[in-house]
């Protein structure tokens, strides 16, 4: 394979007047933008912009011809059953909060129960939290394998018949596992229980087959998938849309409005109040077309490639504490890794990679609790995109390297 | 590298790898513990306040670099110093910091180290949370201690 990834071009960001010497390791954050979904916003915006659902003449129309065929490219995307509906979000926070605010709320009591992961971002984690909180309801948390994967075991202990939901992360942001999401659906649908899985980590790897997952929601950002921020999506199984009250309430929601009172429209449209991100959903759409065209199949072995590469060179440096060691039982490579510096604190490390251009996350990456239930305060995480090569890797190693040879404490340990 | 060899001064390494007053036991009247809401990170400030004199200083706590060096350095500073002269000790390095000292750099010099924070407003919290969880500890009378 070749030092240089063939895809980097692609990233206006590495050119010379911006940011050539940029080594990006914080794709799991955001993925940086491809030129084809930047000038397609460009075009949309400069050319084509118009309120869609609204107008009656054509520009409008046209507008709402691409959320519409937007919709359809995404739930290709997905594989989504056609008895199904996918709502344009600004995001997978949003989408989560919709389902815990007018999915699971309405039927909150004081006996009943959610259950989540240890390992859910923040976004998973506080909608539940709160509306448990506000109805004295129980949140329950499901513990990790050993390997770092959801116990599907011990979460099956704690379902029962007062379990409204279970969400889910698809694929951790900390960890990087792929969740056994389907046979966790299986359990869960077999007591009659919801599943909420948040795809945010997992759409840029390709292959989400909702169809073969079977859960009742899937939701992810498309920022993290090469596309812009602002824009997310919310799949929701069968009717659940038309069983939930609105969000958001505002424009474009409903049938007919008095002063007294208003009957909403039965679609997807329900969630989508106000004016839509055009813009964004245009740019959602040119991201998932750009990433078909390259092949997912090019994507994942690119990636996987260098993934091994980063877990080995990592493993080669005694300093370098993995939260959690890569096991071989683990069919999938992350393409993240979470790990400590001994010694030196994340921050200092993410400002010494910064000094040499290495963009990494460092903090709990909005996974407090987790990060406490392996007794630290904060990780690196280093994460993987198309426009990675090996090359980036060596250069974080080397910079590790520096990092140990100029923070590291060992006489006070 | 430039930057960061800027960010990390070769005193403030110093301090990072010698701190002054780091797990010290010491006799404690007033302690208070602080945390960086950005990073999670805490630090805990420990005094012993006897005859209107700061007589003893320490801290502890798993935090970076810049806050270990800033406490370190804390602790050198307000030994042995009078209660009433404590806003004052504190306010040149705090401004350092925060980029607002203007009186002349001369009675800064020594925490020149700390006056290059100002050009990581990302890291500005981890140098001045020492200083914030001192002025915590010693407004702490109900938790005092020892
Ligand atoms: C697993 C996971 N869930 C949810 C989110 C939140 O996504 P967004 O900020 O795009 O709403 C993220 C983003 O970091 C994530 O990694």
């Amino acid at each position: 394979m070749a030092t240089t990834s063939a895809w980097k071009h692609d990233f206006p960001i590495f050119s010379a007047n911006a940011h050539p010497k940029l080594c990006y390791l914080d794709s799991a954050a955001t993925c940086l933008t491809p030129k084809h979904v930047a000038d397609a916003m460009y075009h949309y915006q400069c050319y084509s912009h118009a309120n869609s659902h609204k107008g009656l003449y054509q520009l409008s129309a046209n507008a709402t011809e691409l959320v519409e065929k937007g919709r359809n490219k995404v739930a290709e995307f997905l594989n989504a059953p056609t008895q199904s509906e996918l709502v344009f979000t600004s995001g997978t926070t949003e989408s989560i909060n919709i389902v815990a605010n007018c999915f699971v709320a309405p039927k909150m009591n004081r006996d009943a129960n959610i259950v989540i992961s240890s390992a859910e971002h923040h976004a998973n984690l506080l909608p539940w939290q709160e509306i448990c909180r506000l109805h004295d309801a129980e949140l329950r948390i499901a513990p990790l394998t050993l390997s770092g994967i959801i116990d599907t075991k011990a979460l099956d202990l704690l379902l029962d018949n007062n379990t409204l939901i279970v969400a889910i992360s698809h694929v951790s942001n900390v960890l990087g596992f792929i969740n056994p999401v389907a046979e966790i659906c299986q359990l869960a649908h077999k007591k009659g229980i919801a599943v909420l899985i948040d795809g945010a980590q997992a759409v840029a790897h390709g292959n989400v087959n909702i169809a073969e997952i079977g859960c009742d929601f899937y939701t992810f950002s498309a920022h993290k998938l090469y596309g812009p921020t602002g824009c997310g999506v919310l799949y929701a199984k069968g009717d659940h849309l038309s069983h939930m009250p609105p969000y958001i309430l505002g424009g474009g929601i409903i049938n007919k409005v008095t002063f007294q009172e208003a009957e909403y429209i039965n679609s997807p449209l329900k969630f989508e109040p106000g004016s839509h991100n055009v813009v964004g959903i245009v740019g959602l759409v040119e991201a998932i077309d750009y990433l078909n065209d390259i092949s997912w199949f090019d994507i994942t072995r690119h990636i996987s490639d260098l993934s091994t590469y980063l877990v080995d060179k990592l493993a080669d440096l005694d300093f370098v504490k993995p939260l959690l060691k890569h096991n071989c039982n683990v069919q999938s490579l992350p393409s993240l890794v979470s790990f400590q510096l001994e010694g030196v604190h994340a921050h200092d490390v993410a400002s010494l990679l910064d000094s040499e251009n290495i963009a990494v996350r460092a903090g709990h990456h909005c996974a407090q609790p987790l990060h406490q239930m392996f007794g630290v305060h904060s990780s690196i995480r280093s994460s993987l995109g198309l426009y990675n090569s090996y090359q980036d890797i060596d250069r974080l190693v080397i910079a590790l390297n520096n990092a140990y040879q100029l923070f590291a404490i060992r006489e006070l340990e | 590298m430039n930057t960061t060899a800027g960010l990390y001064q070769k005193v403030l390494l110093e301090h990072h790898k010698n701190p002054l007053g780091f797990h010290n036991k010491i006799a404690i009247t007033h302690s208070a513990t602080g945390a960086n809401v950005v990073c999670g990170d805490e630090i805990t400030v420990e005094v012993n306040i006897t005859a209107g004199k700061v007589q003893e200083l320490a801290f502890l706590g798993d935090s970076c670099a810049i806050c270990r060096a800033s406490a370190s350095m804390m602790c050198q500073h307000l030994l042995h110093q009078p209660l009433s002269q404590i806003a004052n000790l504190i306010k040149v390095p705090m401004d350092l910091i925060k980029g607002e000292y203007t009186a002349a750099v001369n009675s800064a010099e020594c925490f020149s180290s700390l006056a290059v924070i100002k050009q990581y407003p990302v890291r500005m919290q981890c140098a001045l949370l020492p200083w914030q969880t001192f002025i915590s500890a010693i407004n702490n009378k109900n938790e005092q201690r020892g």
